[in-house]
């Protein structure tokens, strides 16, 4: 099965500047992929080139398997788009700008049930223009997902949502591209959102696409800085001073944050053991995708796309 | 295609009833006419009753409701540019171009509407106040009511074609700018200047605005016992509207097609 | 004198170019057109060749041109003269009497002069205050009994009046009383309100007929007012008898029937039968603009049946010609003319009221057939007049137009039987088109500020265009060609090889 979104060598310049620079991806069905990047690196305008909104200037686009130019209403109908700040028909109603959609998508559903699915259906009536921030987004979610799309392009989805609203998106995306095998492209500024929804992550900067990796391997234990759960953290920690192979110590009340030179957690638990302390537990601490954003950003070698 | 285009044209059509302005404009129309009696009246004889229908059309139609009209399709392509709204129907199943079809089409009924009620107003004046046993001079019936009611038919048919091609130069204009305010300025601006620099220019003729009136005054000559009803008029204005209407279209989507809707 | 040959521009239509001073050519009379004319022809010197009488001197043709040498002063006229032609004899009634003088051997020779006792007044041509009154053309002379002498006619409110020849001497031969009374003027009704408009006027009596010599019968010809504003004309014929100085009624009375009061009589064929022509002008009741409809309306049946076109006009709008033979078959055909500005609607008449220096014109012949005028136009031609300025500047070119200056159907240029139209569509320009083929059949270049008239001036059966410079086009309406305006004659020569 061909991968749902194929892009190669994709390009777009808005007179100098160089929005998007050579991106090639591909995203397999019902995968998640979180598009991180700083302001200006050309998240949205590599969206927006999916969307139809943007052409490129070179490079092609292949979603579900075809040319995005040459079947441009067929991929349309597949896909739901949310685009940064929703903008709607001000003084329409909100069942009637979901209508809309519907009526140009070409489909026939349950208003009703997609607004319920949105968690707005108390405000069908209501126009669009009284919305709070939160309810269009989540106005924009049910335009988006209205005819029921294998393919999802979001651009920020949860501005404006809650906590609570927020978490239910998350487990709603997830549980699409899991159950239903819908593919989403994940653009965000929210790094725990990308950690928690995504499969894998693509980093931009500059218009290029710096990495793109398992958000699995990404968080994977940190065996060189742990944190050891012990009595006499104090004498513990003069002890382990003079050792050459522990870089640096962070005493805190029953408890020691080492960072190791070496992932020898073995080194420490026998040194700590022999030396009569009574360890309660050892606990390597978990990389976060922040870490590795900075991490990619600060040794962003010139030229390196991939 | 045509499915397409047809549902695109519903929507364009169930977000314009729901717009005001729509009526408002109509009901300014029909409060113009309403009031024209006072103005000139309607004198219960059958020349000057048919001869206040020729009076009123071209004001209330080619004047006020041109200008609503354009001001109408002005607005229908830059509204949505302004507000972003573009970008949310331009990622749903439809060709550009047939999206501004639709859009034309809009325009096109608006515009329809408005000489519909212009006509129905205007006869219905002079069927309530007046006469409309046709068009006598000297005691000789130049033209039958019937006769008067056809030529009224075919000045309406005919009028649909310049008026039309004011409604692609407007969203061709519609399209060349991102505020509905200044898209209905450039319309308004653009087809004054035209009408004042076509005669000094030497281009009159082939102006669709000079034929906009055209059709109605073949009626009017028809009330002042007057036959000029020349075919050469009709194909300048055929030609010359259909011209526009073509040019004015491909600019339209010239001009969405190849534009990017980045933010 | 100045001679020199003008080719047309297009064809081989020729003319001959001649000044001539104290000529003055034609000049359009009545508001709907007409031409008049400040001379008469006449073979003064008995050389076959017409001969041009003004009411001051004569001007002798010679091959064609009428050379400044042969310009001939009349002698002294008595104040308030008026003359009167009758084959080489030049009759001038006066106050006192009748002169007749003839030009003989190179001098003026009085044939006749003698004192007559006028039953009226010689009418007198209408003076400036503080001047002297000019001798001018008039029409007295009729034949009556047919032995080729004329009758000296005199028309007074109570009878007809001819004096015939007995005996080389004038003598009164017959008094004939079939003048109806004069009526009471409708337009003497007093104003009473407002106070400041309140005035006395005199009574002032009309007649309402007129009169018209045709061999040896008077045809009166009486207006009778109907209500609803309309009118009946009666034509009664009178048998005059010189010699028992009696008039008798001959034949029936003849009437029309009960007509609009804008209609006039006048001959349109000669089917015996006067014919009706009017023209009624109303604000268009279709236009938010003021247009006027003007209707012409003619009845060559005696007013049962009538032949109506109507053309949208300027206020005040002039067509030079009205009913003009353009055939030349003896029936006068119809021409009407017509501004195209108000032809475009309200929206777009005000725009090309403000910017457009061009305006169209149609002219449309409606010919004039056995028993009625065609329905349709024969002939309908376009012209694009060239203004200068916009209408709303009523600039000088603009106002030639809209007096009737510009356009003229009097010409039959080249003799083909056919008139020409002449217009001057561009300042510069005149052109002649063909009213049969509607070709351009020729053209002669004008000088700015130029006013010219169509006419056979030399009587030779070819029309000519008189040109004459220096009047006031901003005052046009109110103005004569002034007697020192140098005029200029294109003679026509016909289509060269």
């Amino acid at each position: 099965m061909p991968p749902t979104i194929q892009l190669t060598k994709l390009c777009k310049s808005f007179g100098a500047n160089h929005a998007v620079m050579d991106v090639s991806l591909e995203v397999a069905r019902g995968e998640v992929l979180g598009l991180l990047g700083p302001n200006g690196a050309g998240k949205s305008t590599t969206l927006y080139m999916m969307a139809g909104l943007v052409r490129p200037n070179s490079g092609r686009i292949t979603l579900f398997g075809e040319h995005f130019q040459h079947n441009r209403l067929s991929i349309l109908k597949r896909m739901g788009v949310l685009l940064e700040r929703p903008v709607f028909y001000e003084h329409l109603t909100v069942e009637r700008n979901l209508k809309i959609h519907a009526q140009l998508s070409g489909v026939e559903v349950n208003l009703h049930r997609t607004l319920d699915l949105a968690g707005i259906l108390p405000l069908a009536d209501h126009r669009t223009s009284t919305l709070s921030l939160g309810m269009r987004q989540r106005l924009g979610l049910a335009r988006a997902m209205v005819n029921e799309p294998e393919l999802l392009l979001l651009d920020e989805p949860t501005n404006g949502l809650d906590v609570e609203g927020n978490h239910e998106l998350l487990r709603f995306l997830r549980r699409l591209a899991d159950e239903a095998k819908v593919t989403i492209l994940f653009s965000s500024h929210q790094m725990h959102e990308v950690e928690t929804l995504c499969d894998r992550v693509a980093i931009m900067n500059e218009g290029k696409l710096i990495t793109c990796e398992q958000t699995e391997s990404l968080l994977s234990y940190d065996q060189t800085q742990v944190e050891v759960l012990l009595e006499g953290a104090d004498r513990a920690a003069k002890k382990l001073a003079d050792l050459d192979w522990v870089a640096e110590i962070d005493v805190r009340p029953g408890r020691l944050r080492l960072r190791l030179k070496t992932a020898n957690v073995h080194q420490l638990t026998s040194f700590l053991v022999n030396n009569g302390f009574t360890i309660a537990g050892i606990i390597p601490r978990r990389r976060t995708l922040q870490d590795y954003f900075l991490k990619v950003m600060n040794k962003q070698p010139e030229g390196d796309a991939s | 295609m045509m499915g397409r285009i047809w549902t695109a044209y519903l929507v364009e059509w169930s977000k314009s009833l729901r717009l005001k302005r729509s009526y408002l404009w109509l009901l300014l129309v029909a409060l113009a006419i309403g009031c024209s009696p006072f103005l000139r009246p309607v004198v219960g004889d059958s020349v000057g009753d048919y001869g206040f229908i020729a009076y009123v059309t071209p004001l209330a139609m080619n004047v006020l409701g041109f200008f609503l009209v354009l001001a109408f399709t002005a607005g229908l392509i830059s509204t949505e540019m302004a507000s972003g709204t573009i970008r949310m129907v331009l990622t749903r199943p439809i060709h550009r171009w047939e999206w501004v079809v639709a859009k034309l089409m809009a325009g096109l009924t608006y515009a329809l509407i408005m000489m519909t009620l212009v006509s129905i107003l205007s006869w219905a004046i002079v069927w309530v106040l007046g006469d409309l046993s046709g068009v006598t001079y000297g005691g000789e019936l130049l033209s039958s009511h019937g006769e008067m009611v056809s030529a009224y038919t075919f000045g309406f048919f005919l009028s649909f074609f310049p008026i039309a091609a004011g409604v692609a130069f407007a969203l061709a204009i519609s399209t060349l700018t991102r505020s509905p305010i200044s898209s209905v300025m450039a319309t308004v601006g653009l087809w004054l200047a035209l009408d004042f620099l076509k005669t000094p220019l030497g281009i009159d003729a082939y102006i669709f605005t000079t034929y906009l009136e055209m059709p109605w005054q073949h009626f009017a000559d028809r009330c002042d016992g007057i036959a000029t009803q020349e075919s050469k008029d009709i194909l300048h204005l055929l030609l010359c509207s259909g011209t526009t209407f073509i040019l004015a279209l491909f600019v339209a989507i010239t001009s969405i097609t190849r534009r990017d809707f980045s933010r | 004198m100045k001679s020199l040959l003008v080719c047309a521009l297009l064809g081989g239509l020729m003319f001959q170019e001649q000044e001539i001073p104290h000529f003055q050519g034609a000049y359009i009379s009545g508001l709907y057109g007409g031409t008049g004319w400040f001379s008469r022809h006449a073979d003064l010197n008995r050389d076959g060749q017409m001969d041009l009488l003004l009411p001051e001197r004569i001007m002798l043709q010679r091959d064609k041109q009428y050379p400044v040498e042969l310009h001939i002063p009349l002698p002294d006229l008595p104040d308030g003269a008026v003359l009167d032609v009758w084959d080489d004899r030049i009759y001038i009634k006066h106050n006192e009497g009748i002169r007749c003088i003839q030009w003989t051997e190179g001098t003026w020779l009085t044939v006749l002069d003698q004192t007559l006792d006028w039953q009226g007044r010689v009418p007198k041509n209408s003076v400036a205050m503080g001047t002297l009154p000019k001798p001018e053309l008039g029409r007295f002379l009729h034949d009556i009994n047919a032995d080729n002498q004329p009758e000296l006619i005199e028309v007074t409110e109570s009878a007809l009046w001819a004096y015939t020849l007995l005996d080389r001497q004038y003598e009164l031969g017959l008094m004939a009383p079939i003048i109806p009374p004069t009526t009471l003027s409708p337009r003497t009704a007093i104003q009473l309100w407002p106070d400041v408009d309140r005035h006395f006027a005199y009574p002032v009596r009309e007649m309402r007929a007129n009169l018209v010599l045709e061999g040896d019968e008077a045809i009166l010809i009486q207006r009778q007012k109907l209500p609803e504003q309309l009118m009946q004309y009666t034509v009664t014929r009178y048998a005059l008898n010189i010699e028992t100085g009696t008039a008798k009624p001959s034949g029936e009375v003849w009437s029309t029937q009960a007509v609009p009061n804008t209609m006039s009589l006048r001959h349109l064929n000669n089917d015996g039968i006067l014919d009706l022509v009017g023209i009624q002008q109303e604000l268009s009741s279709a236009s938010a603009l003021p247009a006027f409809i003007r209707t012409h309306s003619t009845s060559i049946d005696g007013g049962k049946s009538f032949h109506s076109v109507r053309a949208r006009v300027f206020p005040g709008f002039i067509g030079h010609t009205w009913f003009v033979d353009v055939n030349h078959d003896g029936r006068q055909d119809r021409i009407v003319e017509s501004p195209q500005i108000f032809d475009q609607g309200p929206r777009e008449t005000i725009t090309s009221m403000l910017t457009r220096k061009k305006i169209g014109h149609s002219l449309s012949v409606y010919m004039q057939g056995e028993t009625a005028f065609d329905a349709n136009p024969a002939y309908s031609l376009k012209f694009t007049m060239d203004l200068s300025e916009p209408p709303i500047q009523s600039g000088p070119l603009f106002n030639q137009y809209i007096r009737g200056y510009r356009v003229s159907l009097l010409g039959d240029f080249d003799g083909d039987g056919w008139n020409e139209v002449a217009v001057q569509a561009k300042e510069n320009l005149l052109e002649l088109f063909n009213l049969n083929s509607g070709e351009l059949v020729g053209s002669i270049p004008l000088k700015p500020n130029m006013r010219w008239t169509v006419g056979d001036v030399n009587a030779d059966g070819l029309s000519d265009i008189c040109v004459s410079a220096g009047i006031d086009w901003d005052n046009i309406g109110l103005l004569l060609p002034g007697e020192k305006l140098p005029t200029t004659v294109y003679f026509s020569l016909g289509n060269q090889p």
